[in-house]
Parts: C-alpha cells; structure tokens; sequence
C-alpha cells in the first residue's frame, strides 16, 4: 500500500534471518526478529524515522527473540539490555533496538546473551525480549533495524 | 587541539539516541572529535563506537577536537554534551 513489501513470520528455528531485509557492497542483512515489516517512516520516533541516524527498517515483533543478522562483533550491549550493535564484513555498523523509549524501562524485560567483542554468526540468539512487559510499560514495541553508517555505501537498498 | 572534560549527569549515559544526535553533530565539522574514557576511546561520528564506550551516569570523559574548524566544532559539540548528557 505505501510501497513496501509485506512479510510474514516464518515457522521454525532461526530461518527467519535467511530473508535480507537490506543490502549494500558491504553484505548483507537479514531479518533479525519474526513479525511484519514497516517502513521507517512509520516508526513512533522522530529520531529514527526521519533517518537522521542512518537507514533500516522497523519490525512490529510476533515473537521476543532476536537473532544476529549477519556475521560480526558485537560492538555494543546497552546497559539495559534493550539495544544491541554489531559490526559486520566491511565495517557495517547494524544497530538493533526494541522498542521505543524502552531505555526507560531499565532492563526488565530484555535478557542478552551476547558480550561485547563476542563473535556472532547469523541466525544466533542474542537476545529475548517480554512484548508484554513492553506493553506494560506503555511503549511500542516496534524493534528498530538501523545501518548507522548507511551514508558510506553509495549502493545501500532496502529490500 | 581543542580538549575539555565533562562529567555525565543524564541518568543513563550515551545510549542510542544520544550517541546517534551526537554522531551528527559531529560530521557537520571537518575536525575529528575523539571521546574518551579511561582506556577506552570512540570518534564522536560513529554512534555505534560512541555506544560502545558504554559511558554511563557520573563517569568522565574527555573530548578532543583537532583540525581547521576545531574551534567551532569544540564549542558545538560542548554545546551539545551539556545540553544532552
């Protein structure tokens, strides 16, 4: 209806990281939580959908459980286990975010299972997440999927 | 160079809104505009090393600016530090 492609939750294991969600020189990347894609533009967070951090999409989960979408190294674990970077092959720095505002929340509801500096490899579980305590706490749950350094590769699509 | 410290104040440190608004007023400068803390140091246009320094309430850190606009870059992003964090 807006232009963007509708997804729904596969069955079964990790697979859901199979299906690219964006793609650049650099690589590739994956779908990191099941649920329905929504462009960024419809993100409840001015900050991230006016892309002013860089480019990726939104995720309304079906599911509490992220998975590393691609190969790399944890660059980041927020003190309050809601946010997770990686960087990947050619210096992709992904960031995965669930929730919005959910700093404020302080860590009940998101377990990581992920250090910095650890090794990931696509389709790992990172993290879990409580949708209902998100709920609770009267935030969206909406997972953000942001390249942060979308602006240095020319080629960087949405798919 | 251009160099000053600050202690942070916001409850919970540099997390991904701030690293990423920080990030931006960075690249509007030429300069480079290092963060640091103890050992561990970040450029202040990468939000997800900026994150990854894991500055959180009460810790010091030190900013250093250098390059043709670092006076303006220092003030800007001084500015910013004490307004955001």
């Amino acid at each position: 209806m807006f232009g963007f492609k509708k997804r729904t939750p596969e069955d079964g294991g990790a697979s859901i990281t199979d299906k690219a969600v964006m793609r650049c020189s650099a690589g590739e990347i994956g779908q990191p939580v099941r649920g329905l894609i929504i462009p960024f533009a419809e993100i409840q967070d001015p900050v991230f959908s006016g892309g002013l951090l860089g480019q990726g999409i939104g995720i309304e989960p079906e599911e509490g459980i992220v998975y590393a979408p691609m190969d790399g190294v944890v660059s980041s674990v927020a003190g309050t286990n809601h946010a997770i970077g990686i960087t990947g092959d050619g210096e992709m720095e992904l960031l995965i975010h669930v929730g919005i505002d959910t700093v404020a929340m302080n860590g009940d509801g998101f377990a990581t299972f992920v250090a910095e500096g650890d090794q990931v490899v696509k389709g790992q579980k990172i993290m879990e997440f409580d949708r209902d305590k998100i709920k609770a706490a009267g935030k969206f749950e909406t997972v953000v999927v942001l390249l942060t350094n979308s602006d240095d590769y020319p080629d960087f699509k949405l798919l | 160079m251009k160099e000053f410290t600050y202690v942070i104040t916001d409850e919970v440190g540099i997390h991904a809104r701030p690293a990423g608004l920080l990030a931006q007023e960075a690249k509007k400068f030429t300069s480079t505009v290092m963060f640091v803390k103890g050992e561990k140091s970040a450029k202040a246009t990468s939000m997800m090393k900026l994150m990854g320094m894991g500055i959180k309430k009460g810790d010091e850190i030190t900013v250093t600016v250098e390059g043709d606009d670092e006076d303006a870059a220092a003030a800007a992003i001084e500015a910013f530090v004490k307004a955001n964090l």
